[in-house]
């Protein structure tokens, strides 16, 4: 048997238990990556001897050696700039243009171009001297004008240019309708029916289309019965029948030919004693089937966009200010192909004022867009129907326009009430002061009467 | 007393003699091998040399057969292979046109071997700022779009000259992977993507936590240079002096 020391213990019990093999291993290699890089001649009108131009294989850039001083023809040196003409700026497109012009001579030209005379927005160099140039710019902006000035330099260094040049893209398509003209109202009489609305505020606005119908509210402003072609305001439907229901769509329409989705209204004309009135809310007839994903919508599902930016609800309440249209839309996949018609109501005053939303040119939402009323708070109701224009499903909300709330004008009575009163005060004003005269001059002839006998 | 050393003797033998290839481990350590001797050293050094000594250790020693070489013994087991095979230099292809612009290609292959457990770490780097020069002119090194994540696909703008380099095979760092349409993402080695630049310092192409000895690990290093249409390069012949270096983990 071994003995152990105390020191032996300790090492053997560290050895066996926490020995640890420490590898720090390293190998390299190393290696040479090689690129080759041809000369050749860039034509720029400058000997470049780096990139591997002589006169040999770029006589443009580089001119052939002088013969030696003392004998040989006289060398007169080209001091002329070369000429730019027959500039043409052709092809103008949303964002694209051609630029084409002519130099007297071989010339390596630049060509500069910004919105401004700064020409920051870039430039273009020639490789190889010509004397017809032509360069294509592309990526422009729409409806922008862009200033360009031109550099010329022939094979002798002589320099020209032309500047303060400048063109205008084109102008993008106007596809934006107008907004729907606003409180459209019919007001029955006796085989006639006044139409009376506001026009909406776009500086394109052209006119106003209203289309008739007997049987529902027209959605088409190609649709027959025109009864209303012009921008006015108003307008009486005349010579119709008593007792039957007339409904109107207005279709407001800029230079463009963009129509608005369409403001509605429908009216029964009478005959001296008015039939009760029927409602202008689309009949609410129960439809047989209504479809799962009509019967889920909310009014979540609609956008409501002012000036670019949307307008989230609270609440199922909607407040924003005064400024700026209102775009109402409801993606187009949203809903299903048998939805004939959706509605928006907006309630003021008692009165109801509809307008249509209508599927846009691109196919991806129903949308209308309406001018807003003055400030206050509005009953909303979405309305959509079936091909049968029956009611599917109304959903309601809340408008809150913020604002200044103008004050209501002064009633007539109330006018000539004021007036009255006025008119009253200054006849008093008038007798009393009559009658301080006639006080005045009677104290004065009293006095003539009894004034030496009360001195005596 | 003597029954507590003799049962840790008897536990370190226990270790000793396992069949694995590491004797004992934690969740971050492995202790590769160990013995039963009486003592040694490890940290015995002169200013020219040092020494590592174990004594009192049984059966130790060099033996070989036909087809076998059996180096027994505790220091023998403190001998790991590591190899890196030593490609010829590259030229790349085509040639560069300096007026015209142009792309160059080529490859080199690093194969690294070891039967170091823990495997290895591979890194590359040039001698040069900017790497490829001749003279004073340069092509710049490569700007990935995305800084430090490599692109996917080689871009250059048309006035300029660059050069950088991807790794492929199949111990590439994550870095250097791909979703097959981004870098640094997703598990593919999709051929020609992932550029990225050259630096003077050592940037990981590869790594491995296992041995890979005796067949190693290759790993293949493609380069491309390009002079754009509209940037104008002074002919010569450019070189880049490039440094790959395997680490034992």
């Amino acid at each position: 048997m071994i003995n152990f020391s105390k020191t032996q213990i300790v090492l053997i019990i560290l050895l066996v238990l926490f020995i640890q093999i420490n590898n720090t291993l390293a190998v390299s290699d190393s290696i040479d990556v090689i690129q080759q890089v041809t000369g050749g001649c860039n034509n720029n009108g400058i000997c470049e001897p780096e990139f591997g131009e002589d006169y040999e294989n770029c006589s443009a850039d580089c001119p052939a050696p002088q013969p030696p001083s003392g004998g040989g023809a006289v060398f007169f040196p080209d001091t002329t700039p070369p000429l730019i003409y027959d500039l043409s700026i052709s092809k103008i497109t949303l964002d694209s243009a051609e630029i084409s012009w002519k130099t007297n001579e071989a010339s390596l030209c630049q060509f500069f171009w910004g919105q401004s005379e700064e020409y920051k927005e870039g430039s273009i160099s020639e490789t190889t001297f010509y004397l017809k140039h032509l360069t294509k710019l592309v990526d422009l902006l729409p409806e922008t004008t862009y200033h360009f000035k031109i550099q010329c330099r022939d094979t002798s260094q002589n320099e020209s240019q032309i500047k303060d040049q400048k063109f205008i893209t084109l102008t993008l398509p106007d596809v934006v309708p107008p907004a729907n003209v606003s409180n459209f109202e019919a007001i029955p009489d006796d085989s006639q029916i006044l139409l009376n609305w506001e026009n909406p505020p776009e500086s394109d606005f052209k006119g106003v289309k209203i289309i008739r119908s007997r049987q529902f509210y027209p959605t088409d402003p190609d649709e027959k019965f025109v009864v209303y072609n012009e921008k006015g305001s108003s307008f009486a439907d005349a010579y119709l029948e008593n007792d039957k229901r007339y409904y109107y769509t207005a279709f407001s329409y800029d230079q463009s030919g963009n129509y608005s989705s369409g403001a509605i209204v429908s009216a029964v004309p009478f005959c001296e004693i008015p039939p009760e009135m029927l409602p202008e809310m689309p009949p609410e007839l129960p439809p047989e089937e209504v479809p799962l994903e009509i019967g889920e919508l909310t009014i979540e599902d609609f956008h409501f966009i002012q000036n670019g930016q949307e307008i989230f609800l609270k609440e199922s309440k909607l407040e924003l200010p005064k400024e700026g249209n209102l775009l109402i839309n409801i993606p187009y996949e949203k809903v299903p192909e048998v939805l004939k018609t959706i509605m928006v109501t907006l309630e003021k005053d008692g009165k109801f004022f509809s307008f249509l939303l209508r599927i846009n040119q691109e196919k991806t939402f129903y949308e209308a867009t309406i001018v807003l009323p003055e400030p206050g708070i509005y009953p909303l109701t979405l309305t959509i129907l079936d091909y049968k224009n029956q009611t599917f499903k109304k959903i309601y909300g809340q408008i809150e326009i913020k604002g200044e709330i103008q004050p209501l004008p002064e009633p007539w009575y109330k006018k000539i009430l004021s007036q009255f009163y006025l008119y009253i005060f200054f006849i008093l004003l008038i007798i009393l002061i009559l009658i301080l005269i006639i006080v005045i001059l009677l104290s004065k002839k009293k006095k003539k009467e009894y004034g030496p006998d009360t001195e005596t | 007393m003597r029954t507590f050393i003799i049962v840790i003797i008897g536990f370190g033998l226990i270790i000793s003699y396992s069949v694995s290839a590491y004797v004992i481990s934690s969740e971050n350590y492995r202790i590769q091998s160990d013995s039963i001797n009486v003592g040694g050293l490890d940290d015995q050094e002169s200013a020219n040399y040092m020494l590592k000594d174990t004594i009192g250790e049984d059966s130790s020693g060099e033996s070989a057969s036909a087809s076998y070489n059996l180096k027994a013994g505790y220091r023998q087991m403190d001998e790991t292979f590591f190899s890196i095979s030593s490609p010829s230099d590259v030229t790349m292809s085509p040639s560069i046109g300096g007026v015209t612009g142009g792309t160059g290609n080529g490859q080199a292959i690093w194969t690294v071997t070891t039967d170091n457990p823990a495997g290895y770490v591979l890194s590359i780097k040039a001698s040069t700022d900017p790497a490829l020069k001749s003279g004073s002119y340069s092509f710049a090194d490569y700007t990935p779009s995305g800084g430090t994540t490599p692109d996917y696909n080689w871009s250059i703008i048309s006035a300029d000259s660059e050069f950088g380099f991807t790794p492929e095979g199949s111990d590439i760092v994550q870095k250097f992977k791909d979703n097959s349409s981004a870098c640094n993402t997703g598990s593919n080695d999709t051929s020609d993507k992932c550029w990225y630049d050259l630096s003077t310092s050592d940037e990981d192409i590869s790594n491995s936590s296992s041995a890979n000895h005796p067949s190693g690990t290759a790993t293949t290093v493609k380069f491309r240079a390009q002079s754009g249409s509209s940037h104008l390069q002074a002919e010569g012949s450019y070189t880049a002096t490039v440094t790959v270096t395997a680490i034992a983990n």
